[in-house]
């Protein structure tokens, strides 16, 4: 049955063009811990591997290098990457299309170089990648087990290269040091302070070319509209939530379990407000 | 089993409503997120014959942590559809008689997960697919070989679909081995290669309770060097198998990872969403004419261990694709385990018991024919004998 693939990049890495290929390159950083799987599901990488998508479709034309999506992240064209201080590698066909959700905004910057030559005013902290598939049988990360799930014709792939419990300043400066091992040509980067917000899960704003619908009694989910008007299920909203806050969340659950409360509301439930955008993001260059 | 006919009526109105009802019918679609399978048939709660001789009854299956005002809304649903199927037949008593909400957890499938070992096996091979290089299948996974097949002329063993076909995620050709790497670091000897299973039919979103899928099984064509598990097979498809199960069967199968166990096979015609790892699928209940050959509940027969009166699990993860057959006359085939769920008692939300799913030989061998463009006619089932 034919369908729609979501793979959603979050945290720290490094994308650049190979031909009709997207090469994510995921940094070794202490302290982060690179999955890839369905949501809620996925399962540690091996280590050094090279993980390539297979059976959607290899159409696409659109990368990170496309000026519309290159203004959503840390665009490095003088930047070369190496092959040093490399947890993982995922080869990813380009894509049908590139959404940038969860974005900061902050005028002047987000983030700049430490030469204050490039400034970035705006952060996607979550980049989804939209391909197509015909056969949900075929689709695969070779390298790493993973069983899609089509809910509705549509399968999400989350690959995850950031920290699950907070991280503070010593850990950002260890990562613009690793950066610096990965590109060739770093110039290092500096993030506004107070970090600028990052637009919650619950209220993403604009996802491009998806919509969001509200399901009676169930909650919200992200959906594309078909040629006939129909609503097709893309994914849940939260799906979007970063990883960090995401640990935490199912914590709650353990807490909600023990004191016998009911669980239903987990992803309704307040969260305190300790949180900010952390420099894991996705970085371009050559 | 005999089932009264207004109970089979009022299940069917019920599944319909809260599976497959449309948004405006809001009574129906506010108990979907705590509702999660409807059936017909009894819950004992002991082996006796008092109890085992009830009336069948129309079962809901509703989370353990659903609140009372939830709970008294699915009673008034249930009870309102009763009083509408009575009518004006005095003679039917309340609708109170005819339906019982039963706590328990969602169906899961029985086949091993990885990093769980079975406790031991006294019977029933193990049994999975060898694919190392396919990344979308679990590396390692376990099921029973339930029941050797024969069509055309050819040997084929019989399993579930999520044990050795995983929908066809396994491809056709894909070879079948025994035990498997989670037993055995060598992934142990290729037995056949798979050669058919019964599609599942994936649902629409949102979740309508359809398409019905009705069989969870697959085959695989026997090497003709292997024929070990079979020594003295006999055949259990003579007389006709049960077509609908009467009474409330006693029941009996031999799993890998529970071995010989016995149970009542009380409950039928499942309206049920299971979870398999490569998504949710509906399997519904036949309608009309039909009903009562639908899935298959089965609660383990009680035991006394050390003066305590237990139930054990009829089933366990390892299980998937063993053979259920009745212990009665000619001890007809009536299904492969496929699943499980786990019920509670409805006031202190302490864990009660298990009940294990079905897929029913009549739907499977329906389905096989189909699939592999035969009579039905020509597909033979066969056991080994019982190792106890």
């Amino acid at each position: 049955m034919p369908g729609s693939l979501y793979v959603f990049l979050h945290g720290l890495g490094v994308a650049c063009d190979r031909g009709p290929y997207i090469q994510i390159v995921l940094p070794r950083v202490p302290g982060h811990c690179y999955r890839a799987g369905g949501w809620l599901s996925e399962t540690l990488i091996a280590g050094d591997r090279i993980l390539a998508l297979k059976g959607a479709t290899t159409d696409g034309k659109v990368s990170f290098s496309d000026p519309s999506i290159a203004d959503f992240m840390i665009s490095l064209p003088d930047s070369s990457v190496t092959d040093r201080a490399r947890a993982a590698t995922i080869i990813l066909p380009r894509a049908q299309t590139i959404i940038p959700a969860l974005v900061a905004r902050h005028d002047p910057h987000v983030a700049r170089t430490k030469d204050g030559s490039r400034e970035f005013p705006k952060l996607a902290t979550v980049q989804i990648l939209v391909y197509t598939y015909t056969d949900e049988n075929e689709v695969s990360l070779d390298g790493h087990y993973w069983e899609p799930a089509a809910i509705g014709g549509a399968i999400t792939l989350h690959i995850i290269s950031t920290s699950e419990t907070p991280e503070g300043q010593a850990h950002e400066d260890m990562t613009d040091d690793i950066m610096g091992e990965v590109l060739r040509g770093y110039p290092g980067l500096v993030y506004f302070s107070p970090r600028p917000q990052v637009p919650p899960w619950l209220d993403p704003g604009d996802l491009g070319p998806l919509h969001i619908s509200d399901q009676p009694g169930l909650g919200q989910y992200a959906v594309s509209t078909d040629s006939a008007g129909n609503e097709q299920l893309a994914f849940p909203l939260a799906e979007l939530e970063h990883p960090t806050s995401r640990a935490l969340r199912l914590s709650h659950l353990a807490h909600l379990e023990q004191s016998d409360r009911p669980i239903d509301s987990l992803w309704q439930d307040p969260d305190f407000l300790s949180e900010r955008i952390a420099n894991c993001v996705i970085s371009g260059t050559h | 089993m005999p089932i009264p006919a207004l109970v089979t009526r009022a299940r069917e109105i019920i599944a319909e409503r809260i599976f497959r009802g449309g948004e405006q019918d809001t009574q129906a679609q506010a108990l979907r997120p705590r509702v999660h399978a409807v059936a017909a048939g009894i819950l004992p709660a002991d082996d006796s014959e008092q109890e085992l001789t009830r009336s069948a009854k129309v079962l809901l299956f509703v989370d353990p942590g659903a609140a009372q005002c939830e709970l008294s809304a699915i009673h008034d649903f249930v009870f309102n559809v009763l009083t509408q199927v009575i009518g004006a037949d005095t003679t039917a008593g309340s609708p109170a008689d005819y339906f019982q909400l039963v706590h328990a957890s969602r169906f899961k499938v029985s086949s091993g997960a990885a990093g769980v070992s079975p406790p031991y096996f006294r019977a029933g091979e193990a049994v999975t697919y060898f694919a190392p290089f396919r990344f979308n299948l679990p590396p390692v996974t376990l099921g029973t070989l339930g029941a050797r097949m024969t069509a055309g002329g050819d040997d084929y063993i019989l399993s579930c679909n999520h044990v050795l076909a995983h929908n066809g995620r396994a491809p056709r050709g894909t070879p079948v081995i025994t035990p498997g790497p989670m037993e055995d670091a060598t992934y142990g000897p290729v037995i056949g290669e798979l050669a058919q299973w019964v599609p599942l039919a994936a649902p629409p979103w949102p979740l309508r309770g359809t398409p019905d899928n009705l069989a969870d099984c697959a085959v695989a064509l026997v090497d003709p060097g292997y024929d070990a598990a079979f020594e003295g097979a006999f055949n259990i498809c003579a007389p006709p198998l049960y077509d609908p199960l009467p009474d409330c069967t006693p029941v009996a199968k031999v799993g890998h990872a529970t071995g010989t166990t016995y149970g009542w096979a009380s409950m039928v015609d499942f309206d049920v969403y299971i979870d398999f790892t490569f998504g949710p699928y509906f399997f519904g209940a036949p309608t009309g004419a039909t009903a009562g050959t639908g899935m298959i509940g089965v609660i383990g027969r009680r035991e006394c261990i050390d003066g305590v009166f237990v139930r054990p699990p009829f089933a366990a993860p390892g299980d998937s694709g063993a053979l259920v057959w009745s212990e009665r006359d000619d001890q007809p085939g009536i299904g492969l385990v496929m699943a499980r769920s786990y019920t509670f008692d409805e006031i202190t939300n302490r864990f009660t018991g298990y009940i294990a799913l079905v897929s029913p030989l009549t739907a499977i061998q329906a389905g096989l024919a189909d699939a592999m463009h035969r009579p039905a006619s020509d597909l033979a089932f066969y056991r080994a004998p019982s190792p106890c």
